[in-house]
């Protein structure tokens, strides 16, 4: 995927929308907007063209609406954006499927399988997971070694959360982190999603804390 | 960008008021104008007019400089940018003039006011 613009022109952008600037919305939509329809389109491949464009449009109408939804002390904007714009997505499967748009389409439009609930579900959850480990890889105020720092986790859990940063999926790998390698795969996937969601609840708590403190206590524990 | 996701923008932003698309939607109900016709009459491509429907209408108190910033981005000539922008307001002042003139008669006419 071709890499987010520097942290200096997004600062910049962002400021320039806020302050009603003639050219910044047209500019950071011509930028943000395709990268964007690359992202959701990797991630949700399945999801039609038209659902994944009105998702895109309706995010940035909402931003221009009311642009201090962004806290451009919590992430980079454009890290914020693709976690707004699949968190759309994800909603906007979940009203797809409620209306069985979301199956029917992709056996009209595609004459694929139908997908099933369970891969849906399965997929929603990885997304989920996916949102929570770009918001660790976003360029921010703090690297992952920071957050690592802090944190003082056991190895098994460190190794547990290095991969779930680098997006690995398959929960054998997490499994034989945590050493449940022999466990039946209804143990492993039980424990394994215990373990994920401990450590996301961790760090967003530790991270909420840092970013309230005042900034000179930044990284002191 | 793929042209569908630029005209769904400008398509989209039709109804906002704070932006170029808005005045281009004046043109198009007064002077029976579309898409490609607007586009020929402001000397641009399609996917340069719906790039300048995405930018902000100039701020009245930094027309010039908002106006000369519009047509560098969009590669315009100013000028035209400019009279464009004036005779789409002078439109609107007028479509609201007319439901001003609207209103006032129906409530004359109303037998009960």
């Amino acid at each position: 995927m071709t890499s987010d613009p520097p942290r200096d022109w997004q600062n910049s952008i962002y400021n320039r929308l806020y302050n009603d600037d003639p050219t910044a919305f047209a500019e950071l939509y011509e930028v943000a907007a395709p990268r964007l329809e690359t992202y959701l389109i990797s991630r949700f491949p399945n999801l039609p063209r038209d659902d994944l464009h009105d998702v895109i449009v309706d995010l940035f109408l909402a931003l221009q609406e009311r642009p201090e939804q962004y806290d451009p002390a919590k992430l980079s904007l454009f890290a914020y954006l693709r976690m707004a714009v699949r968190r759309d997505a994800l909603n906007r499967i979940e009203r797809l499927k409620s209306q069985s748009r979301y199956s029917v389409l992709s056996l009209d439009e595609w004459d694929e399988e139908r997908v099933e609930d369970r891969d849906i579900t399965r997929n929603i959850l990885q997304e989920e997971d996916d949102v929570f480990a770009d918001s660790l890889r976003a360029p921010g105020r703090f690297t992952f070694e920071d957050i690592l720092a802090w944190l003082r986790l056991q190895p098994q859990e460190e190794e547990v959360l290095r991969l779930m940063v680098e997006g690995v999926r398959q929960t054998e790998r997490y499994a034989e982190a945590i050493g449940l390698s022999e466990s039946d795969p209804a143990t492993r996937q039980h424990e394994v999603k215990k373990m994920k969601d401990r450590l996301k609840k961790r760090v967003r708590r530790i991270l909420d804390e840092i970013l309230t403190r005042p900034d000179s206590e930044d990284g002191d524990q | 960008m793929s042209d569908e996701l630029l005209f769904k923008m400008a398509n989209r932003l039709v109804g906002s008021r704070g932006y170029m698309a808005s005045l281009f939607a004046i043109a198009f109900r007064r002077e029976m104008l579309n898409w490609e016709t607007l586009a020929g009459q402001l000397n641009l491509s399609p996917s340069q007019l719906a790039r300048l429907a995405l930018c902000r209408r100039p701020r009245p108190t930094q027309f010039a400089a908002d106006a000369d910033r519009i047509a560098q981005y969009i590669g315009m000539d100013m000028l035209t940018l400019a009279r464009f922008i004036r005779r789409a307001e002078a439109l609107e002042a007028l479509e609201q003039g007319d439901s001003a003139q609207s209103l006032l008669a129906a409530r004359d006419r109303d037998p009960e006011a």
